[in-house]
């Protein structure tokens, strides 16, 4: 009764409140999540879903990228390949990436398309490395995921710079995929140069390709992105408050909405206008939110042990051989590095006393000092984990 | 009210359907639902008896 009676006010209510027509799924007592939550998804629904074209707001810093973007999703011949978009966290280069997937799924719902984070690929390679080494499944499916395709975007491949195997696996992914005509699309946070320790054979491959970059977005695309937001979500926000949310959040599309969400929710509970206070608070609030998380020592052990190619669990373990100590060594000054964590509480989480890491972490300065590629290599992977 | 969690974001959803609804409808059935996870386009909310 409950469902017949009042999903369609739930759903007003949801729609208005977050701006997006999600339809409400109501269970009860005894019915199992998991199952509802499987359902829901096979109806092809997903967040992704919500980026397109239409609600991209493009200006000066990012109109080149579109264009070339649209292009490839509009065209069924390949005109741009591969498309390479470029530029600083939270300009939209994901957003463009998966309006690409959308306008394509819409426009040639034949082609088969995959829009993976490197991250993402980089652990199933893993997964699927040892899983064919216990004998469940065979490197063959993996081959087959990506090697099939008609169009790859994978977001953030700066990510796998300096991992062998994954760069391994990509490159001969990206070649196949080449040869068979087929398009892909990358994005990565700086120009390929400053990635000292992508493969060589990658960063010629790539060359190849189209460069769209985007910057931060100029104060005209920020005051479109406010509107664009505020008008999806059903809000009215007076346009000198627009402009001093625009003067003051530069860079960061995220945080540009984020200030709207607020609004949104102050509207709501509030039912009136907001004011300056209130827009100055939020704004303060959206800088602080969005500051970037300190780096966990768990992350730091992940990419090294990706970098590396040992296991999370070896590199916290008593083994000493050769590779495996380095990897433990280099894990030990990254976290000295971008942590704020004493000798010993970096100890405590290698199992080693404090005079250990300061031992390893002074020898690994000595060793990077001499040794310009793994100097490099290790900067990349500081990188990655501040998401710089 | 900054909206940091489902349970926000279900406050201010919740508010919302109280204009549309009686405090007698409200009491009786949305005082039942609570919000289980908001994934991927998916809005889960349980319902006890």
């Amino acid at each position: 009764m409950i469902e017949q009676n009042y999903t369609a006010i739930l759903s007003e209510a949801i729609e208005k409140i977050m701006g997006l027509e999600l339809k409400p799924h109501i269970i009860f007592e005894g019915e199992d999540t998991k199952i509802v939550r499987a359902e829901l998804h096979s109806e092809g629904l997903t967040f992704e879903d919500f980026f397109t074209f239409d609600n991209f707001i493009v200006g000066s810093t990012n109109r080149f990228a579109n264009a070339a973007a649209m292009a490839v999703a509009n065209n069924e011949k390949i005109v741009y390949n591969p498309l390479v978009i470029y530029g600083p966290s939270g300009v939209g280069k994901t957003h463009l990436m998966l309006a690409i997937k959308n306008q394509i799924k819409k426009n040639f719902p034949q082609k088969k398309i995959a829009y993976i984070r490197s991250e993402d690929f980089t652990n199933q390679l893993i997964n699927a490395l040892n899983e064919g080494r216990l004998g469940l499944s065979s490197m063959d499916d993996f081959h087959n995921k990506y090697r099939n395709l008609d169009v790859l975007l994978i977001d953030d491949i700066h990510f796998i710079a300096g991992k062998e195997s994954t760069q391994e696996e990509f490159f001969n992914t990206f070649n196949t995929l080449y040869q068979n005509n087929k398009q892909i699309v990358v994005t990565l946070d700086r120009p390929l140069k400053e990635i000292k320790t992508l493969d060589e054979r990658i960063r010629s491959r790539l060359s190849a390709g189209l460069f769209a970059d985007i910057t931060a977005p100029d104060f005209e695309t920020r005051v479109g992105i406010i509107r664009k937001k505020a008008e999806e979500k059903g809000i009215t926000i007076e346009e000198n408050l627009i402009f001093y949310i625009a003067e003051h959040i530069k860079v960061n599309t995220r945080q540009l909405e984020g200030v709207v969400n607020k609004l949104v929710a102050y509207v709501a509970i509030q039912n009136k206008e907001p004011n300056i206070g209130i827009v100055q608070t939020y704004i303060k609030e959206v800088i602080n939110d969005t500051k970037p998380e300190p780096i966990k020592i768990e992350k730091i052990i992940s990419e090294v042990a990706k970098t590396y190619n040992v296991s999370e669990s070896d590199i916290v373990s008593a083994r000493r051989t050769a590779p495996l100590a380095l990897a433990r060594q280099v894990a030990m000054y990254i976290a000295k590095a971008t942590t704020d964590l004493s000798f010993k509480a970096i100890g405590e989480s290698f199992k080693k006393d404090h005079t250990t890491v300061l031992y390893n972490v002074n020898k690994v300065e000595e060793y990077l000092a001499e040794r310009p590629y793994e100097k490099e290599l290790v900067d990349d992977i500081i990188k990655n984990l501040k998401g710089e | 009210m900054p909206v940091n969690s489902l349970e926000d974001l279900w406050q201010l959803i919740c508010e919302e359907c109280k204009t549309k609804v009686t405090d007698v409808a409200f009491d009786m059935f949305f005082t039942r639902l609570k919000p289980v996870i908001l994934d991927n386009g998916a809005f889960v909310i349980s319902c006890y008896n």
